[in-house]
């Protein structure tokens, strides 16, 4: 091998970046060649110099400017974990109007079935219906609702429906012509029987009616699409207003250099939400921002290091302040420098704007 | 040194975490590569201002990608792919900025150190030595900031992060051969640089 093919292989020679067979042709010929040697000792103090070429330190506010980009891009989500926990007093609500919804879904699934239902099993279709005098009628009342259904549905034919109180009555007046009209098709309901099988499906049915507000028959379709669109509100609603809202206030709008600040949060919201848990205003949850020249939003270095932050649960209306030692801040160890400040508490919590003067 | 570096990923943990939306794990990422970033970006462009901001947009990218990161890499290769991708296309915004002034576009790369830059404060070491020190560290920089791009990149990730060569084929997807062959022609012309300034090495 001339020297020109082993200089070239020098380099992966010194990274051991040879094969066997290689590396035994290097040093075979690197045992009678000089000029050889001596190309790969000053290949070697090359690499070395360039080796020892000095690194350069990431100064503390790249890792918490790059956290706070960070933070201010995500989107302000909620964690799988926290949907699910939700304090009982959201929860219930949520559930509550969960039930409604099935309730008002299932009426419409049961709608198209009616006429047959109501002739073949006209007691339950009572269970709607009867509802609305109830509440107003005795207990032992309870068996009347069983022939009513027979009487009442034909009623919701009609173009005007009555009030429940009126439609009550002409229930009564009607019950016997109506019955008798019906009475070839629909099995006697009175039996004792049927009287206890309509009082149980009549409790079952209460929550039905109560969420269409006990109206008139006739009402109903339209109450029920209204309820559906309650309930699906509801349901879009249920993404939206459970957002961590904090408020967050200093204690004056005007400060002199050196001052301490406080900055109290507020949870706004109905539930609780983490905060991060501390006296003072650290790099790790918290960024001063300040304004420049053209108006835009500066990070500004702080000093402290971003260490793991322990969170505090703050409750509805509940609040926690936070200090900013504006003493000492920058790197030098010099004075904020005056201008108009704001803290991003992250989420996109902010708080007002406030000025930091000179200090005379 | 020249082996096959096993496949597992020390981030794999930190990184599914990510991808969960652990901002902490993610900060541990950014503790963890931040410095090595920005030595790799430094001496790319030669500016620190810029190695700051690189290594700032490169994390910013990260977390926005992170939930495509598949893994077919490590993931300190594909950061570091993204730097040096990141790096050469600030150079040549650098480049056109540059000829728009007054100056020679010949001008070596301005070689400075960052503000924090740490010297080893050593009582056994003489304040001329450690001039001499800084000078011939200049000097070192000054060489490797000449070289042409694709020299400069495989010498910086190898003599001064040193990745191994299978390290830099993934992250600048050239094959081993060429690692091999073009970090040969940098260390050489490194090394006639600094014969020619110092007469001897």
């Amino acid at each position: 091998m001339d020297c020109k093919t082993i200089q070239e292989s020098l380099s992966a020679f010194i990274d051991g970046a040879l094969s066997a067979e290689e590396k035994l042709l290097v040093e075979e010929h690197l045992k009678s060649c000089s000029k050889c040697g001596e190309a790969l000792g000053d290949l070697r103090k090359t690499v070395e110099r360039v080796r020892q070429i000095e690194e350069v330190e990431a100064p503390p506010w790249l890792a918490e400017k790059i956290m706070a980009r960070v933070r201010s891009e995500r989107p302000p989500k909620r964690g799988l974990f926290r949907t699910l926990f939700y304090p009982l007093r959201i929860k219930l609500p949520i559930e509550a109007c969960a039930a409604i919804l099935i309730a008002v879904v299932a009426m419409h699934i049961l709608k198209p079935m009616q006429p047959e239902m109501r002739l073949a099993k006209a007691p339950s279709e009572e269970t709607m219906k009867g509802e609305t005098p109830s509440p107003v009628r005795p207990p032992d009342d309870v068996s009347m609702p069983s022939k009513k259904p027979d009487v009442a549905m034909p009623k919701k034919e009609e173009p005007s429906s009555p009030s429940s109180s009126e439609e009550g009555r002409g229930l009564a007046e009607g019950e016997q012509h109506e019955s008798s009209r019906l009475k070839e098709s629909v099995p006697a309901p009175a039996s004792p029987e049927n009287k206890s099988q309509l009082s149980g499906k009549t409790e079952i049915g209460g929550s039905h009616a109560e969420s269409a507000k006990a109206a008139p028959p006739a009402m109903k379709p339209s109450v029920a699409r209204s309820a559906d669109a309650l309930a699906k509100g509801e349901v879009k609603g249920g993404e939206a207003p459970f957002e961590p809202k904090l408020k967050a206030l200093t204690n004056g709008e005007v400060f002199i250099q050196g001052d301490d600040i406080s900055i109290t949060v507020t949870n706004m919201s109905e539930h609780n939400v983490e905060i991060a848990d501390g006296q003072f205003i650290n790099s790790g949850f918290a960024k001063v921002e300040k304004k420049d020249d053209r108006g835009a939003w500066m990070s500004v270095e702080l000093f402290t290091a971003a260490n793991v932050i322990a969170k505090r649960t703050l409750k509805p209306r509940e609040s926690h302040v936070y200090i900013w030692r504006t003493a000492g801040l920058s790197r030098n160890g010099t004075p904020v420098v005056p201008g108009i400040y704001r803290i991003n508490l992250g989420d996109q919590t902010y708080t007002n704007n406030f000025e930091i003067k000179e200090s005379r | 040194m020249w082996h096959r570096e096993m496949r597992a990923d020390e981030d794999f943990e930190y990184v599914s975490l990510c991808k969960k939306g652990d901002l902490e794990a993610f900060e541990a990422l950014v503790q963890k590569y931040q410095k090595r970033m920005l030595n790799i970006a430094l001496r790319m462009t030669g500016s620190y201002e810029e190695a700051c901001d690189i290594v700032q947009e490169v994390f910013v990218s990260v977390y926005r990608n992170i939930g495509g990161f598949e893994g077919r890499a490590k993931f300190s290769t594909w950061i570091h792919a993204i730097v040096m991708n990141l790096s050469r296309n600030r150079l040549k915004q650098m480049k056109a900025r540059l000829s728009q002034e007054p100056f020679s576009l010949d001008d070596p790369l301005p070689a400075e150190d960052g503000p924090l830059r740490t010297e080893p404060v050593s009582g056994e070491v003489s304040a001329l030595e450690r001039l001499e020190k800084k000078e011939l560290q200049g000097l070192v920089q000054r060489c490797v900031s000449a070289l042409d791009g694709e020299f400069r990149e495989v010498i910086i990730l190898r003599d001064m992060q040193g990745f191994s060569y299978e390290e830099i084929h993934d992250m600048l997807k050239i094959p081993q051969g060429t690692v091999k062959s073009r970090l040969s022609r940098a260390r050489e012309a490194v090394k006639d640089c600094l014969k020619r300034a110092m007469g001897e090495l």
